[in-house]
């Protein structure tokens, strides 16, 4: 196949977010911008979510965030939050409460005043009056893959086209990243193939790197667990949510397998420097025939 | 492969990123220098045939101590409706004139008949030295310290609509540089605060749609702007300094409240503000007024917010880096604004010069092809990718 080369390949913000306008439905897109509606969604099609502990929709609610409600270790998300903020972890139980997962004490008055905070709307896009809060069990990455970093949750995301997965990239945490898989934040962004779920390159900081460099893991090579599983759940989550450009975040759980974790309506465009690969060719060309070289492949 | 484009669209990627973006940084350099080389040809500046020049209603002049030769500068009101030129008792004394021993003169103006001494000066004004006599009097209310009258005023024309058209040494258009360096205030008419909030907001859109430079909050760079047009670029950079200093000095503390977003902009908003006051006393009666009304508190204020989300996201130095930005876009955006040209046309046509600068703003909106930034951002790319 001829693809676009040089320049041409490379897709900027101007043509990505007049795609994005064009083809993602604005009903499609606040949907998966409230993450609860979204995960009742996916549940109900039959796809893999992490399970949810409570929503905390106003201080009435606070009795659910105590210790005898609560599991041992949880995550509490603002349900419109974005790129990780406002997301407090507790990694055990303490006689006093919780613990963070660096150690740090976490009292009830804490995990309160988190949560009141997000209510507020501290965490969600300006704009919005308040947003309720969002309790899981925490997720604790497969020993697979836990190994390759010194701590936080790697996920994969995968860019789909029209329900067919046009790129894919693993993210790592790393000790700079804070355990956050963001790549601005500081993650590793590794290249993977569509074919077989391997990692082919990887990039930190803006420049190649070939092992973690906290755990000194080679990354090229890695493979992603239940690839064939990964692809299918992300094209699925297109006709799911009815958006025609998404990026699917996956995450590997130790004991429940591959989990959607967010769906994206407006992915970002970094993925292109990871896989030393423009995106505009794969938005201009025929869905039909790019399928058939998934298949054929 | 095929590729399918929309008609009527700017120019994606697949026909020759570059030259698109050339185009479209090309067509707004046009536009911007198609105003005001437009408005200085149409203009009736400078020296006319008969020898007679012309001056806006406020003008940097130069007044001359005979004796001593002492001189002092500043932005004076020119008065066709006043007689005598006039200056106030504070700019007298430090040129050293003789106010004591001054001839005393019974002046009737509008407020009434007062005395006031009278003293011999060198006024200069567009390269024009103009020996003459003066009555000086309590001016520090009033904008300008010095006021020339008729008297004056011979073999030039005053035309009201326009300012700072010359200089004291010169026949010469002040640069907006200068201009943005003195630090008397230049208070933008109605018209021109219209035209240069759309002007600046074009430059914004610019700025992001072309180059790819983000600043926080999208359209503050345009307030600021207007209020360093105000105060002078001195003093606006300074206030903005001292405010925000003192902001992320704070901030731990508001944090510790626990307060909700409204609140602690509101707490934000008050502290603002008192660093304004407190700068006030610091710098003097002559420019509280001006910083006072015209520094965007709120604005200040939601940019300290920023600044804080900012660097709890993504690190201190992507948020001073962002501030940077920001006030540097603003600074780039007063500087257009005092260009000579574009005050003179954003007062004779604010209309049409709003009307043209929606249309760019529709063009700038609509190019699809890549940023400046992104020629840097995804070079790799374009270098390894497709093989």
């Amino acid at each position: 196949m001829s693809r676009g080369t040089g320049w041409r390949s490379v897709l900027g913000m101007n043509a990505r977010n007049d795609h994005i306008e064009r083809v993602n439905d604005w009903t499609s897109v606040s949907l998966v911008n409230d993450k609860v509606a979204t995960k009742l969604l996916l549940a109900a099609a039959g796809l893999p979510v992490p399970p949810t502990v409570a929503v905390v929709e106003s201080r009435r609610d606070f009795a659910a965030l105590t210790v005898e409600h609560l599991p041992e270790a949880w995550a509490l998300k603002p349900n419109h939050g974005r790129g990780g903020c406002g997301i407090l972890l507790a990694g055990g139980r303490d006689e006093r409460g919780w613990r963070s997962l660096g150690g740090r004490l976490l009292t009830q008055r804490d995990v309160l005043d988190h949560t009141q905070l997000i209510l507020h709307g501290e965490y969600s896009p300006a704009g919005r009056r308040g947003d309720s809060a969002l309790v899981e069990p925490l997720l604790r990455a497969s020993e697979d893959l836990a190994r390759v970093v010194p701590s936080g949750m790697p996920d994969v995301r995968v860019i789909c086209r029209e329900g067919v997965p046009i790129a894919a990239m693993l993210r790592l945490p790393t000790a700079a990243s804070g355990g956050r898989a963001n790549l601005h934040q500081g993650g590793i962004g590794a290249a993977v193939d569509l074919a077989n779920g391997r990692v082919t390159a990887a990039r930190w900081r803006r420049r190649p790197c070939n092992e973690h460099p906290d755990t000194g893991r080679e990354l090229v090579g890695l493979r992603v667990p239940g690839w064939d599983q990964v692809l299918e759940t992300a094209a699925a989550c297109a006709s799911v949510t009815g958006l025609r450009y998404l990026g699917a975040d996956i995450v590997f759980d130790r004991t429940r397998g591959h989990l959607v974790l967010e769906v994206n309506a407006r992915p970002g465009l970094e993925i292109q420097n990871v896989q030393a690969r423009g995106l505009a060719p794969d938005l201009r060309s025929d869905v039909a025939f790019r399928r058939d070289e998934l298949v054929s492949v | 492969m095929r590729v399918t484009r929309l008609p009527g669209r700017w120019p994606t990627a697949a026909s020759g990123p570059i030259a698109g973006l050339v185009a479209g940084l090309l067509g707004v350099v046009a536009v911007l220098a198609a105003l005001i080389l437009g408005a200085s040809s149409a203009e009736a500046a400078g020296t006319r045939p008969d020898g007679t020049s012309t001056l806006g209603r406020k003008e940097l002049v130069r007044v001359v101590a005979p004796g001593t030769g002492n001189q002092e500068q500043g932005f004076a009101r020119i008065d066709t409706g006043a007689a005598r030129s006039s200056i106030d008792t504070d700019l007298a004394r430090k040129l050293g004139l003789d106010l004591a021993g001054a001839e005393k003169l019974t002046v009737t103006s509008s407020l009434g008949t007062e005395t006031r001494p009278v003293v011999r000066v060198t006024l200069q004004v567009d390269g024009r030295s103009i020996p003459t006599r003066v009555t000086v009097n309590d001016r520090s209310d009033l904008t300008s310290q010095i006021l020339i009258g008729r008297h004056d005023l011979d073999g030039f024309v005053v035309d009201v609509s326009q300012t700072h058209l010359t200089t004291p040494g010169g026949n010469q258009r002040p640069s907006a540089l200068s201009l943005l360096l003195t630090s008397g205030p230049l208070p933008p008419s109605q018209g021109a605060l219209l035209a240069g909030l759309a002007l600046g907001a074009t430059l914004v859109v610019a700025m992001r749609q072309l180059v790819g430079i983000h600043t926080f909050g999208t359209f503050a760079p345009v307030l600021l702007a207007l209020t360093y047009v105000s105060t002078g670029l001195p003093l606006g950079l300074l206030v903005t300094a001292v405010v925000c200093g003192l902001a992320v000095a704070v901030e731990p503390l508001i944090r510790r409240l626990h307060l909700p977003r409204v609140a602690r902009l509101a707490v934000l908003i008050g502290a603002v503000t008192m660093v304004i006051a407190g700068n006030e006393a610091l710098f003097g009666a002559d420019d509280s007024s001006v910083v006072g009304a015209a520094f965007p508190v709120v604005v200040l204020a939601a940019l300290i917010e920023r600044f804080w989300e900012c660097r709890e996201e993504d690190g201190l130095s992507a948020a001073i880096t962002g501030w940077l930005i920001t006030v540097a876009v603003a600074v780039g955006v007063s500087l257009v604004l005092v260009l000579p040209g574009v005050r003179a046309v954003s007062e004779i046509h604010p209309l049409q010069l709003g009307a043209v600068l929606t249309g760019l703003c529709i063009l700038v909106g609509r190019y699809r092809g890549l940023r400046v930034s992104e020629f840097v951002r995804f070079r790799t790319v374009a270098m390894e990718g497709g093989s």
